[in-house]
């Protein structure tokens, strides 16, 4: 081939395919990084955060608030109710750090008036996070909540617009939601919060190796800088605490269990052992100076079992888990 | 800016390529070269252009005084202002908290140390290189001084190779920009196949290989001694891919304005001594240590003795030439120590044949456990973990999601090196073919996509 042939080819199938991707990001927008509508509402992206905060807003006789991160979200609000006779609503969603369950909680203060008890289910990797990121902060709703914090340095708009514009992340979340849109797997969240249609529970017949799978994602990737509990998270709950008392509204913690296999490799970890305990430590002090209830589930086996029946996966227990839980939190 | 950079390849590289052949005039066609040089150096940080700029003033001046000087005493004078003020500047931005903090130490009040707030300025270890060269090169009257400022600045500053080299010499540039011509199609066409190539290497196997090793050394207490290995030789395969990719860039670059430029790098892994090692390895930096450095101090010229310390002297200068910390030190003073070593035995026949090329790799490997630690207990642990033998075969700080991609290209790495022909002795005339043609647009569009997650190349650091 003649080398002005070849470099015509080059450049114009190189840009037709640039083209075609950044056309496709900006159409799905999953990140709604170019102001498009949000054509998709989905859980699984930023979305749903938006969707969910829609329904908390209109879920006014809620009585109890459930906090947390993917890993709540076995914790199903018609069983609190079932157990307990309140009406709940559960704020829980993936990739939920301190920051965010703070931000659903004020919302919730804010807008909930029947409000008796917050539920705020802590993981321990969730104090790892030492800034607040950009996005969940434009959500304009939270915008107040988060003045003065300290947040993810932010790129200038044009710079972060064009940089996504061509990512694997960006496309590989576009093809996702087109995926889910055709296989018409979407999720929508129901009135109480919760995505009860679409969890189905799996059966494991190899757990621990699902484990092993996981566990190198959970210590060097997730937990890899994880040094103290951040300053950022320790600084939010204080106020949570503080804003609860104020509003006369339970504040009741559930530390949550991983699976004592991965709690096996953790210890492992000097630093990650003695954060596991400073975190522990942590709570049970704010409950000894009387400002809230903690229900440390952390050693798992003395409340639920090791295998399927208790753990979705490798790293969230199950519905069956949850039950447990519930009716210790209720005193039984 | 980056050369791994949306900004550079989509916009700063097609706008300044297509001015560059826009303009039929040669001396607007430096213009552009110049001008954009700068424009890319205060990309980073403006602030450092005067220092690019007076730096260069200094050296085409002190050239030209030179040259006009016949009588040698006066013209050493004249050297000297060179050599202080690029040293001067090399010195204090460079290591001004390193000596100030080993002579608070020896003064036994290291407690009290405050370091001092200075940015080191990007590519200035390269550039004050490339630029005292010159003065020295007309010192010794191995050439005439320029009379073009605008060429000589140029070269000084010239994008491609400012921030990371390869440390081009005056006599390699500055008559090629003197005469800046049209290049063929074919040549642009190379430039652009070494560039991607040069991009591939960086983005697809050093960056994969690099996470992996990054993360994994965070644990360098917890890691057993196979992961201390594969870190070991994980970073081997990273800084040689990046950095190779690195001048693989520049060189492509500088044939998109139909430049020549200097080859970096030589298959340095496949050397059988360590005097072949650095024959290969960062060959410009080599090549300048050895003709302004070592022949200076005297080479071999002074017995044998003097030869063995001048080799010492010139590795730790080049080892220290990279930061200021004492690990670089050490690497230098180790790799002199083996160029001392091979010379004193050469010819002896101590090491079998066959053993040469996997000892050689070996020295370079534990040699790089130095060089990437951040300092020596570092350096220590690490190299207590090699040998210790404890384990087993765990292999749990290799993160999943980074552990099987390090593993491919670890494998791929380790082919390229000692089974594949280097980027330099490619025959880029077969990459005309419409198979080729395929593989990269597709290699070129999925490193744009992987650019949202850039780092930058490990050379920038020093």
């Amino acid at each position: 081939m003649k080398p002005q042939r070849w470099l015509a080819i080059f450049l114009t199938t190189s840009l037709i395919f640039l083209v075609i991707i950044a056309g496709l990001n900006i159409y799905i927008d999953p990140f709604k990084n170019y102001n498009q509508s949000w054509r998709f509402n989905y859980v699984s992206d930023r979305n749903g955060r938006y969707s969910k905060l829609q329904r908390l807003k209109k879920a006014k006789d809620t009585q109890c608030l459930v906090l947390g991160s993917s890993r709540s979200e076995f914790i199903f609000p018609e069983d609190i109710e079932k157990i307990t006779g309140m009406k709940t609503f559960t704020s829980a969603m993936g990739g939920a750090y301190t920051y965010t369950k703070y931000a659903y909680a004020l919302e919730g203060m804010k807008h909930l008036p029947n409000l008796k008890q917050i539920w705020y289910v802590s993981d321990f990797f969730e104090f790892n996070k030492k800034t607040i990121p950009w996005m969940l902060a434009e959500l304009d709703e939270f915008k107040p909540y988060f003045m003065g914090k300290k947040f993810e340095p932010v790129k200038p708009a044009l710079t972060r617009k064009i940089k996504s514009l061509f990512s694997w992340e960006l496309t590989r979340q576009s093809l996702k939601t087109i995926s889910d849109y055709f296989r018409n797997k979407k999720k929508h969240y129901l009135k109480d919060g919760s995505t009860q249609t679409s969890i189905t529970r799996r059966d494991f017949s190899s757990l621990e190796k699902e484990i092993k799978k996981v566990e190198h994602f959970y210590f060097l990737d997730n937990w890899n800088d994880y040094r103290k509990l951040s300053d950022l998270s320790v600084e939010m709950i204080q106020e949570l605490v503080q804003k609860t008392q104020e509003n006369k509204i339970a504040l009741k913690v559930m530390l949550t269990p991983i699976h004592p296999k991965l709690l096996e490799s953790l210890r492992e970890h000097s630093h990650l052992k003695r954060l596991w305990e400073q975190w522990r430590t942590f709570w049970n002090d704010l409950a000894d100076q009387g400002s809230i209830e903690v229900y440390d589930f952390t050693e798992s086996e003395k409340y639920i079992g090791n295998d399927g029946d208790y753990w979705h996966d490798g790293v969230h227990f199950s519905r069956e888990s949850s039950q447990e839980f519930i009716f210790r939190m209720k005193g039984e | 800016m980056l050369f791994n950079s949306y900004e550079f390849i989509l916009l700063f590289l097609p706008i300044v390529w297509l001015l560059y052949f826009a303009l039929k005039n040669p001396r607007m066609r430096l213009w552009v070269l110049a001008s954009s040089s700068y424009f890319f150096y205060g990309y980073w940080n403006y602030k450092f252009i005067p220092l690019l700029l007076f730096s260069t003033l200094i050296d085409f001046f002190v050239g030209k005084k030179i040259g006009k000087l016949a009588d040698q005493k006066k013209s050493k004078k004249w050297l000297l202002l060179s050599i202080i003020v690029n040293l001067g500047f090399l010195g204090f931005f460079k290591y001004a908290n390193f000596f100030a903090e080993n002579l608070s130490f020896l003064s036994g009040s290291s407690a009290q140390f405050i370091p001092w707030d200075i940015v080191l300025p990007v590519g200035i270890s390269f550039y004050t290189f490339q630029s005292m060269s010159y003065t020295i090169d007309i010192y010794r009257g191995n050439f005439k001084p320029y009379e073009d400022f605008l060429a000589f600045s140029t070269y000084v500053s010239f994008f491609p190779q400012l921030v990371a080299g390869p440390i081009v010499r005056h006599d390699e540039l500055v008559p090629q920009l003197l005469t800046p011509t049209k290049p063929e199609t074919s040549n642009i066409v190379i430039g652009l196949q070494r560039f991607v190539l040069g991009l591939a290497k960086k983005v697809i196997i050093a960056d994969s290989i690099g996470n992996a090793v990054d993360q994994a050394l965070i644990h360098i207490v917890d890691l057993s001694s196979l992961e201390a290995w594969m870190c070991a030789l994980g970073y081997t395969f990273q800084l040689y891919f990046d950095f190779s990719g690195y001048s693989d860039m520049a060189i492509g670059l500088g044939r998109l304005f139909g430049l020549s430029f200097p080859e970096n790098f030589n298959s340095p892994y496949k050397s059988r001594s360590i005097t072949e090692f650095w024959r290969r390895w960062h060959m410009t930096l080599s090549f300048w240590l050895r003709d302004y450095l070592y022949i200076s101090l005297g080479g071999n010229r002074k017995g044998a003795a003097r030869t063995y310390f001048n080799l010492v002297m010139t590795m730790l200068l080049g080892g220290l030439w990279h930061g200021a910390n004492w690990v670089f030190v050490i690497w230098g003073v180790f790799h002199g120590l083996m160029l001392a070593i091979e010379r004193l035995f050469k010819g002896k026949g101590l090491v079998p044949r066959h053993l040469k090329l996997p000892l050689t790799f070996l020295m370079v490997v534990l040699g790089w456990v130095v060089f990437r630690s951040p300092d020596v207990d570092f350096a220590i642990i690490w190299l207590k973990k090699l040998f210790s033998f404890e384990g087993g075969l765990y292999y749990k700080h290799f993160i999943a999601r980074y552990r099987d991609r390090y593993a491919a290209m670890l494998v791929f790495a380790i082919y390229m090196t000692w089974w594949s022909k280097n980027t330099g002795e490619i025959e880029y005339r077969k990459f005309l073919s419409k198979k080729y043609l395929v593989f990269f647009i597709l290699i070129f569009v999925y490193i744009l996509m992987e650019l949202g997650e850039k780092s930058p190349f490990l050379y920038f650091q020093f």
